[in-house]
Order: structure tokens, then C-alpha cells, then sequence
């Protein structure tokens, strides 16, 4: 790993991102009108119950910082497809591994600009305390932008295997988790048959110790213990699918293919 | 030319069934140009990319200055470079930026000072700070050169480095690449479907059919090899006396007019074809020849190959 290699890859991202109006409005636009329509929507549900607001705004906080982060580790790869500079790029002294590191440095910068925006206007539009959370909220951010890695490492495996006909999974592969990860609603919500699949989200783990600390102040250590332990396992798993499919698409050519 | 600084030995790459590189072999010395030649479909591509630790070989080995490219890619990336009209570089970055990154990946020393060189070099200074989605092909296509020098590679891969670029620009690339080749020693593996622009650049050429190297010389041997003259004779006699001898003699012959042919023929058989028409009382009034291009080489070698 030649750090060399990583600020010029975070450079690159800096670029890119400063000239594509794509990708800003796919990171900055749309998160901001949505949150937006999330702190009204809270604020109407917040008139007769006041407990429910800041709870629909605390999910959507939680979840944009999967959602950005595995964006971003993801899109850029799909960049470099688009622009047709794929070979460009991998045939530089540039590792596989060097790419991915950078893109998750970059995925950290990208969530906190966001996600600190927002938190801001939060405060200032809807009177609502993200950092209410506390320090606690590092170890929350640290499980969602894990799985956030693990899904942009297994999307970015899928697009190195084949190509962009699955493009699309790079937006919309991570909303599967949404509704079974109790974003916005509890476990409880779920129907019993399929309450299970709540448990293999390591993001449900996250969503409930942080709704429970918001309303009681409590936090649930075993719940973060467990939501890192999945979510570990979920980047391992990730990153030898990633791996295995960068080697799969070597050997068939499909690899050289990507930058046609 | 001296010690080898790629060395290729019985590289071969299969695509299920399809055998695209077959147990080829070929080696480059420092300072030398090896055209790679042969028509769409192969195997050049595959090799190239193979060549570029793109795609993985199934066999054989890839040396670099010595070395083996699988387990030294990266120091031996850094020695090397590519360069294609084909190529692209990111579209949303402007050019300086684009070879600012390749330049970090390449550790290049005093690297602002070598890009403006190269800016200057390839006469794109307007367009600099444009992004590179907004530069017209020729000028994407010196953007890739310049990006190509960077790193000053002691080997190059060009894959149809010329093409889309006006006949003054590749005129200057071409002189730049016998700069390189003559005075920085670099090594370069070229291919082309400009005949011409092969022949006057390459020291060898090796000849890819069906994923085999079936020919490798230089372009002047295998002109005189392979390729045959053509002579263009006009001549006062019967139309029937010329072609009865021409078949007879197994020379292929196209009658233009009744009394102008074109045949297609050994350098060596022409004084013989003369003497023969001469005492069948065929009276000449002009010739012309025209020597064997690399073309026709190339031509014969597809046509050999049913391709």
C-alpha cells in the first residue's frame, strides 16, 4: 500500500467531485431536499406526537451515512467505467487495494460534509439534536460506514464481474436493508415471520440502541457489540467476494473490457 | 541492439474454447521498435492488455528489464507506459489534473515542471485547463502521449498511438519516436494499420494470426520475402500472345487495357518475363514497377490465413 498512491486517488476524488454535477447532486442536492421533506413530515407527526419527529430524522441521519458512504465507494468505480479511463487508471502502478482504500478515505470525507450539513440545518430549521447522541455516536457511525464498505466492496465486486449491467445496484442494491433494518420503525413493526432478518442487518442493531438512548438516554452496549461483530464479518465477507471476482475478471478478460 | 527489456515466452491466454494467444514468443531489445501486426481478431489486443497486467495469462511469462511482471507489477509499472488513440483519460478532470494524478502514481520528480514540458511538447497549452471530455480526439489523443511520457518510460506500448490525428501532428509523433528510440534508448512496442508509418519506424515486425506469430523480420526482409512487384507493362502485339504467356508462366496478370498489363511477380523474374516477350516478338513501349509494400505482406499473410 503506497500512500503516495492514496492522496493522488483522493485527489483525484476531490477533482471529480468539484466538476461533476452528478455527483453533487446525487450527494448534496437530493439528501438536503429529502431531509428537508423529513423535518416537516416530523414536524406535522411531532404536533400530536412529540417523541415521533426527532425519531424519523435520527433514522434518516443514521441511514444516510450507509447510503453515502457505500455510494461513494461504489459510483466512483463507476466513473472511471463511464469515462472509459478504467484501463487508464489500472494500467498506472496503482493497486485494486490502493483504489478501494482511497475510495473509503473518501467516503469518510463525503458523509461527514454531508451528514455535518445537515446536522446544522437539523438544528437551525427543526430544532432537532443530532450530537444528542453523543460520543456514543461514533461507534453508530463507525458500524454504519463499516456496512456501508461491505456493500460498496460487494457492488463494486459485482461491477468488476459484470460490467454495467448491473450499474443500477450501485443506487438501489442498499434500500433491500431499509425496510428490514428498522430505520424508521421498530423491530417490533415487523411481522413475526420475518423479524429475523432484522438480526442479520447489523444497521437494526444501531437503529435501536440509538432510538433507545434518544428517548430514554440509555445506551445498549450488547447491541453495538453485536452490531460490530456482524458488521465485521459482512466486510470480511465483502472484501474476499471483491477479491475473487477482481481475479475472476481477469482471467476472463472481462476486467480489460470494463474501460471500452 | 542490446539486452532485452520485455521478454516474452510462450504467453497464451484462452477464452473457453477459443484459443485467442497462442504460445507466442518475442523479445524487444533496448532501444528497439517491434511492430506487432496482424488483423483484427488476432490476438493483439490480448496480448497488449496481457502485456499490461490487464488480463491474466494463461500460460508462459511476461519479463520486464529481467524481471518477472506477475511478481514485480508494480516497480516494473513505474518503468513502462501506454499509450492508444483508443485510451481515455477520467472526462471531468481538466487536462493538467489528469496528468497531475498519473503523474502522483508515477512519483514523477519536479512534476508540475514535467507537465508544462509536456503540455508545451504536444501543443496543447489552450487546452490545459479544459476537462477532457471537451477536447476533440486528436487533442485527447496527445493528452494520452503526453500522459505516455510522464514517467520518461524506458519501455512504451503504443497501441495505434497515431490514429485520429492530422498528418502534421503524426508526422511530429513519429520523429518524437525516433527521438526516443535514439536518443533515451526507450523500447517500443508498436502496432498500427498504417504500413507505412510501421516501415519507417519499426527495426522488426512480428506478424499475429490467429494468435499466433507466424512471421518476424525486419520490414525490408519480409518485402523481399513475401511481398512480389507488381509491373506495369504497355506493349504493341496481340493481347493473346501477353496473356498466353503470362498464364503459362504463372504470373498473374490484369489487362487494364488490350494493351497495358499489370503482373504480379518476383523482383528476380522481371529480366526473364522480358526476354521471354521480347522473342515472342512483343515490342514494350514503357514499364513501371512498384516495389513490394508492407502492405501487401500484410495482405498476403491475412489471405494465407483464409481470414
Amino acid at each position: 500500500m503506497n500512500w503516495n498512491h492514496i492522496k493522488a486517488l483522493l485527489l483525484h476524488s476531490w477533482y471529480h467531485t468539484t466538476h461533476s454535477k452528478e455527483t453533487q447532486i446525487d450527494l448534496f442536492w437530493f439528501t438536503f431536499i429529502q431531509f428537508l421533506i423529513f423535518g416537516l413530515i416530523s414536524k406535522v407527526i411531532s404536533q400530536n406526537q412529540p417523541e415521533l419527529g426527532p425519531v424519523l430524522l435520527l433514522g434518516f441521519l443514521l441511514w444516510e451515512i450507509v447510503r453515502i458512504g457505500q455510494y461513494s465507494v461504489t459510483v466512483s468505480m463507476l466513473w472511471e467505467i463511464w469515462s472509459k479511463s478504467f484501463n487508464s487508471l489500472f494500467i498506472a502502478p496503482v493497486t485494486m487495494n490502493e483504489w478501494v482504500v482511497s475510495q473509503m478515505i473518501a467516503a469518510i470525507i463525503k458523509t461527514t460534509a454531508v451528514i455535518g450539513s445537515l446536522t446544522i440545518l437539523g438544528k437551525l430549521a427543526f430544532q432537532f439534536s443530532f450530537l444528542q447522541l453523543g460520543w456514543v455516536l461514533l461507534p453508530y457511525s463507525v458500524i454504519l460506514m463499516c456496512f456501508a464498505y461491505a456493500a460498496g466492496l460487494f457492488i463494486t465486486g459485482l461491477i468488476i464481474r459484470y460490467g454495467t449491467n448491473i450499474q443500477s445496484f450501485a443506487w438501489g442494491l442498499i434500500y433491500v436493508f431499509q425496510p428490514i433494518s428498522a430505520v424508521f420503525y421498530p423491530v417490533e413493526a415487523l411481522p413475526v415471520q420475518i423479524r429475523w432478518l432484522s438480526y442479520i442487518s447489523p444497521i437494526t442493531y444501531v437503529m435501536e440502541s440509538a432510538r433507545l438512548q434518544f428517548s430514554t438516554g440509555q445506551v445498549n452496549w450488547s447491541y453495538i457489540a453485536i452490531g460490530a461483530a456482524t458488521c465485521a464479518a459482512y466486510v470480511i465477507a465483502a472484501w474476499f467476494f471483491m477479491q475473487e471476482m477482481y481475479t475472476r475478471a481477469r482471467r476472463t478478460g472481462e476486467f480489460a473490457r470494463l474501460g471500452d | 541492439m542490446s539486452q532485452s527489456v520485455l521478454e516474452v515466452s510462450n504467453l497464451t491466454k484462452r477464452y473457453g474454447e477459443y484459443l485467442a494467444v497462442d504460445h507466442i514468443s518475442f523479445s524487444i531489445g533496448e532501444g528497439e521498435i517491434l511492430g506487432l501486426l496482424g488483423p483484427n481478431g488476432a490476438g493483439k489486443s490480448t496480448t497488449i492488455q496481457m502485456l499490461l497486467g490487464l488480463t491474466d495469462a494463461d500460460g508462459g511469462s511476461i519479463r520486464y528489464f529481467g524481471d518477472d511482471f506477475l511478481t514485480h507489477k508494480i516497480s516494473i509499472l513505474k518503468r513502462i507506459n501506454f499509450a492508444s488513440a483508443y485510451a481515455e483519460l477520467q472526462q471531468r478532470l481538466t487536462v493538467r489534473q489528469n496528468l497531475r494524478i498519473f503523474g502522483m502514481f508515477y512519483e514523477v520528480p519536479n512534476l508540475e515542471k514535467r507537465i508544462n514540458e509536456l503540455i508545451e511538447l504536444f501543443e496543447i497549452e489552450d487546452r490545459a485547463d479544459e476537462l477532457f471530455w471537451h477536447l476533440s480526439s486528436g487533442q485527447k489523443t496527445r493528452v494520452i502521449l503526453a500522459k505516455a511520457l510522464l514517467n520518461r518510460p524506458q519501455m512504451l506500448l503504443m497501441d495505434e498511438p497515431t490514429a485520429s490525428l492530422d498528418p502534421d501532428i503524426v508526422n511530429k509523433i513519429i520523429q518524437l519516436i525516433k527521438r526516443l528510440q535514439e536518443q533515451e534508448k526507450v523500447s517500443i512496442l508498436f502496432t498500427s494499420h498504417n504500413m507505412q508509418e510501421v516501415a519507417r519506424l519499426c527495426d522488426r515486425v512480428a506478424f499475429l494470426s490467429k494468435g499466433k506469430i507466424v512471421l518476424t523480420d525486419t520490414p525490408l526482409e519480409l518485402t523481399k520475402k513475401i511481398g512480389k512487384t507488381k509491373l506495369l507493362l504497355s506493349f504493341e502485339a496481340k493481347q493473346s500472345i501477353v496473356s498466353e504467356y503470362l498464364k503459362k508462366a504463372g504470373h498473374p496478370a490484369n489487362f487494364i487495357r488490350k494493351d497495358l498489363v499489370e503482373v504480379t511477380l518476383l523482383e528476380e523474374d522481371i529480366p526473364s518475363v522480358l526476354f521471354e516477350l521480347k522473342k515472342l516478338g512483343v515490342w514494350i513501349t514503357s514499364l513501371t514497377t512498384e516495389q513490394p509494400s508492407l502492405e501487401d505482406v500484410f495482405l498476403h499473410i491475412s489471405e494465407e490465413r483464409h481470414l
